[in-house]
């Protein structure tokens, strides 16, 4: 492993991933790759989570071949320096902030989205110039298989590396350094990713779940609400970290929404689920039985239909959930959907507010006021009003967590952003020594002074040429007003000149 | 820089335990300084006693350490952000003006206490300290509304007709972990980022600028409201219990080995975390340079505050026929900053406890000593120092001085110097000078580090719209400016869709079809084309 590690750096340290062009090189191989490869890509997806092609395109392939695009139409832009505002005292110099790559990052993936949560942060990774370790989830181990045959065909072998394992594996994996570590999973590894990391000093970004929260406000048209809720659930049979994990409304709203979320049921996966192509099921028979739990003793509106040989759990909804039972202490990460209900919105805000900052918050309501108040009172990593997961689509939203949802964020300008090292760099000359005689001692009160002024001023080009052009302006006017006289004289004779240049112009 | 353990400190404060009570303290605080400095009973009454909590305004809560000291703080810290106190844009800016005040009407109190703690020159103290935060504070109050408004981004296709937006939101309870070598500055200016973003925050002053931590305990709480805002004090022992508790952020200032101690603590509660540590910062000098407007400008950034700088240079690369007219030059610029004898000199710090003064006196006998080597264990002075002929195994070149000392090892070109660089962990800050704008560029792009200057010290940390922060051991995350206020929020993605048009929506919901799937892409990649669309 450590070898492993030594290598990788050592590629890094040739400087070969840094140029503009090979990162545009890899990533353009890296779409190469996943177009070329679509099949096999699908049909490890399908082996691990039992996912149609079209979902598995519909919701992996899709994502990753739009954030490539959007790297490689944007990425020359972002790889240049960018100018910083001057103070007075660096008003002659050069200023500006450089992104430069961090070095070896460590990413490790999750299982529910197995192609995507590997290979968004890399295309993020590759773009910043960095050289990349992959851990893909062993739970999916026919994805994992597929990426580690595959990446190596298409991208650099030696900066890029798949490192497949289990918990042994990435234990041994956290004890190397690294620069940076983009981890995406459950909040209890999450603090030993971040506790290995500290040994090094290394900065994490971690992506973890939590208890997503979804308010159905009573103004709003259940129909729609419900369609897209059971959309956003019961995706890739509830295993999404942003999928809505529970909904807070009033008691009485509760039957119509079972009832439609039934009928929606019906209508997206047919009459028999079990024979839906669109319908998932779960990754394991531990989690299956961890989400079986979740049902004792609860009141069953609808689904509940089991099979522990296919791993089938129906879209399921509970009604009149109490909040201390355990389908409400831990996220639920399956086609299990829980209403709590609450009084009024207020009660549904201490609710969110008691429990921990969850990744994603939805509400639901056709009152604009209601869900600026949702947002402005409670904390998520992201929030969508009147729909849910939509927020993750959109690459110029920053995509991550807050609180025990995680840390750090990715997707587009800013995954780019998360594997770079923003750094600041001031240019100047070894010339004007004079003015810097200020700063040297011995010091006097009027140094004091002068130092302040030329620090705390804050100036950049546009001013100066501001104040340039209303100087140049007032000289104009002065000039124009001292010369009147002769102007005027002569004006006959530069209108006569003026005429004879442009029709001679016009004749040639 | 460094928060180092503070042994001696506590055990003063132990001593401490049974001194008069607190009032009167307060009494002695809004008094006006006699003649001669500030009281030495400051050393005395406000020595870290154990886990001692500050609450401002109101009496001093005293209590013993057996129960949890920080626990009744924090939880009122807590209600207070949760309430919403913090959140108005009109109760940040009187925060801010208050940090302003704070300053303004505290300025000699201030300026006698860094001299009391590290000996410094008024010149030293208002650039370096006042006038910098002061700088922060101006430009937080003047830009505040502008960084809190929600950033609204470009859609795609299928989000077109939405509103989506970031939104600045405060994370809640920040703990700010201040070092000693700018007591004020690295204090203040980490502060005005977290107000300004709207946290409540813990500040936790260092223990070993004594003067500084009495004047940050007992007087800023008055200029800041107290329902969310404390100070907290204490030693290594009282931190650590501090960093059991769970907070929001931490933001700390120190040495790379209490970050890793502050990142594991923060790990058990996934506590977001900004670390500004230390590092030896290399100073490339190319032989094509004029060696005396270098070593003027090498020696006020290594000897500013006796060293004990961040981002000062640590040891400067050159080839021994630079080195040769390096040092005339470097004596020369010496006696004419610090006179004949420097320890005379009003503009020369010192060095800031017992400690310190020991473990750098020992650095001296590393290599030669070409200029300086003096010493005074009484006074706590050391002599601007150059050191020769330094080996890379020698202990001068193995931790990070944080005093006046500096080596210069040889190196034979400016490949060679690159190679030493990259050889070691990431710095700070990092110097080139050369005439030749091509080597400055080379040493830029070939190495990495927190911040980089070309031709000069450490003046790429008085520009605040430039990030400040380190890069692999020397840190994580930046601030100043901007970057503070960023560092401080959580950039929160919000979509607000329209509760309609669900015949658009209709194409992702299942049963699938290939046909809906081509449309879908449409709208997903569709960015550029919005505007021709609308």
């Amino acid at each position: 492993m450590e070898r492993e590690v030594q290598r990788v750096r050592q590629a890094f340290l040739s400087g070969r991933s840094r140029p503009l062009r090979f990162r545009l090189q890899q990533l353009e191989a890296l779409r190469r790759m996943v177009q070329e490869r679509e099949k096999d890509i699908l049909a490890a997806i399908a082996a691990d989570l039992c996912k149609s092609e079209l979902n598995a395109y519909s919701q992996e392939v899709i994502t990753v071949l739009g954030e490539i695009d959007f790297m490689l139409e944007n990425l020359p832009e972002w790889v240049t320096a960018k100018p910083v505002k001057k103070n007075l005292l660096t008003m002659m110099d050069e200023a500006y902030i450089q992104p430069q790559p961090l070095g070896v990052v460590l990413i490790i993936g999750a299982w529910n989205y197995p192609f995507v949560l590997i290979i968004q942060p890399l295309i993020g990774a590759i773009a910043a110039g960095n050289a990349v370790i992959i851990k893909p989830s062993e739970l999916s181990e026919n994805t994992a298989k597929t990426v580690a045959k595959l990446l190596p065909q298409y991208l650099d072998q030696d900066l890029y590396v798949v490192i497949n394992g289990g918990v042994e594996e990435t234990t041994e994996l956290l004890k190397q350094r690294f620069d940076h570590i983009f981890y995406t999973g459950n909040t209890a590894v999450g603090k030993i990713v971040m506790e290995a990391a500290a040994k090094h000093l290394t900065p994490v970004t971690l992506e973890l779940g939590g208890k997503s929260p979804c308010y159905i406000d009573k103004d709003c048209d259940l129909d729609i609400v419900c369609r897209r809720i059971t959309w956003g659930k019961y995706m890739n049979c509830g295993q999404t970290c942003i999928a809505p994990d529970y909904i807070l409304c009033e008691a009485s709203l509760q039957s119509q929404i079972v009832w439609k979320i039934k009928e929606t049921v019906k209508e997206f996966y047919g009459e028999n689920i079990k024979e839906s192509p669109d319908y998932e099921r779960i990754i394991n028979l531990r989690h299956f039985k961890r989400i079986l739990s979740l049902l004792e003793g609860q009141k069953i509106a609808l689904g509940g239909e089991t099979d522990e040989a296919t791993r089938y759990i129906a879209p399921t909804v509970l009604t009149d959930v109490d909040p201390k039972t355990k389908v409400m202490q831990e996220e639920i990460f399956g086609p299990v959907l829980p209403i709590v209900p609450v009084k009024n919105v207020d009660e549904a805000i201490d609710f969110i507010n008691e429990r921990e900052k969850p990744l994603a918050l939805y509400v639901f309501s056709h009152n604009h006021k209601l869900i600026k108040r949702m947002i402005d009172e409670t904390s998520s990593g992201g929030v969508t009003g009147n729909d849910v997961i939509m927020h993750f689509t959109l690459n110029s939203f920053p995509f991550g967590g807050v609180g025990s949802s995680g840390m750090g964020a990715y997707h587009g300008k800013h995954s780019f952003d998360t594997f770079s090292h923003q750094r600041p760099c001031l240019l100047k000359s070894l010339k004007r020594e004079g003015a810097n005689k200020l700063r040297y001692p011995p010091n006097s009160q009027s140094k004091v002074d002068w130092g302040k002024f030329f620090l705390l001023r804050r100036f950049n080009k546009e001013k100066l040429g501001l104040l340039v052009l209303t100087f140049l302006g007032i000289v104009a006017a002065v000039l124009v007003k001292k010369y009147q006289a002769v102007l005027r004289r002569k004006a006959l004779l530069i209108f006569l000149v003026v005429h004879r240049l442009r029709w001679s112009s016009k004749q040639r | 820089m460094s928060t180092r353990p503070l042994r001696e400190v506590l055990v003063k404060s132990r001593l401490a335990a049974s001194s008069p009570p607190r009032a009167r303290v307060r009494h002695e605080a809004r008094a006006t300084p006699p003649p001669g400095g500030w009281p030495c009973v400051g050393h005395f009454l406000t020595a870290g006693l154990p886990g001692r909590v500050r609450q401002p305004g109101g009496r001093a809560a005293w209590q013993s350490l057996r129960m949890d000291p920080f626990e009744d703080t924090l939880r009122r810290l807590r209600e207070a952000f949760h309430m919403g106190r913090t959140r108005s844009a009109e109760f940040r800016a009187a925060q801010l003006r208050g940090l302003g005040r704070f300053l303004h009407e505290n300025k000699q109190l201030l300026h006698d206490a860094l001299a009391q703690d590290l000996h410094k020159s008024a010149f030293e103290s208002e650039l370096s300290e006042v006038a910098i935060s002061q700088g922060e504070i101006t430009l937080a109050l003047r830009n505040l509304r502008a960084w809190m408004k929600d950033e609204h981004v470009p859609k795609n296709l299928a989000t077109q007709l939405d509103s989506a937006f970031i939104r600045k939101e405060p994370f809640g309870l920040v703990l700010i972990i201040a070092p000693w070598n700018y007591p004020l500055n690295l204090t203040l200016v980490p502060l005005v980022g977290a107000l300004a973003a709207g946290n409540c925050v813990v500040l936790k002053p260092s223990e070993i600028s004594k003067s500084m931590e009495k004047v940050l305990a007992e007087v800023l709480p008055r200029y800041l409201d107290e329902s969310c805002f404390a100070v907290v004090l204490g030693g290594p022992q009282e931190t650590g219990k501090l960093l059991e508790h769970r907070f929001d952020y931490i933001f700390f200032t120190g040495s790379p080995r209490v970050g890793k101690i502050v990142m594991t603590a923060a790990a058990k509660h996934l506590t977001p975390v900004t670390l500004e540590l230390g590092g030896k910062n290399p100073c490339y000098v190319d032989d094509n340079c004029d060696p005396q407007t270098v070593a003027n400008r090498v020696a006020w950034f290594r000897y500013f505050n006796a060293g004990q700088t961040c981002v000062a240079p640590d040891y400067v690369l050159c080839s021994p026929e630079m080195q040769e007219r390096l040092l005339p030059a470097l004596q020369s610029t010496i006696t004419r900053f610090y006179g004949d004898d420097p320890q005379s000199s009003p503009n020369l710090g010192r060095i800031i406890n017992q400690k310190q003064f020991q473990r750098l006196r020992a650095l001296l006998g590393c290599g030669h000593v070409a200029i300086g080597g003096q010493s005074d264990e009484s006074d706590r002075y050391i002599a601007p120092t150059v050191l020769v002929d330094v080996q890379e195994t020698e202990p001068v070149m193995q931790e990070e001085i944080f005093g006046p000392i500096l080596p210069i090892v040889n190196v034979r070109s400016v490949d060679e110097a690159i190679e030493f660089i990259n050889r070691r962990e990431k710095p700070l800050a990092l110097y080139a000078f050369s005439n030749s704008s091509q080597v400055v560029k080379r040493v830029l792009t070939q190495t990495s580090s927190g911040g980089f200057c070309g031709n000069d010290g450490f003046m790429h940390m008085t520009l605040a719209s430039l990030p400040f922060g380190g890069v692999g051991a020397s840190g994580m995350g930046q601030y100043h400016g901007k970057f503070s206020f960023d560092t401080f929020s959580h950039h929160r993605a919000c979509l607000l869709r329209r509760p309609g048009m669900e015949k658009l929506n209709a194409l992702r919901y299942p049963p699938h079809s290939p046909r809906r799937l081509r449309v879908l892409l449409v709208a997903m990649e569709a960015r550029g084309c919005s505007c021709t669309l609308l």
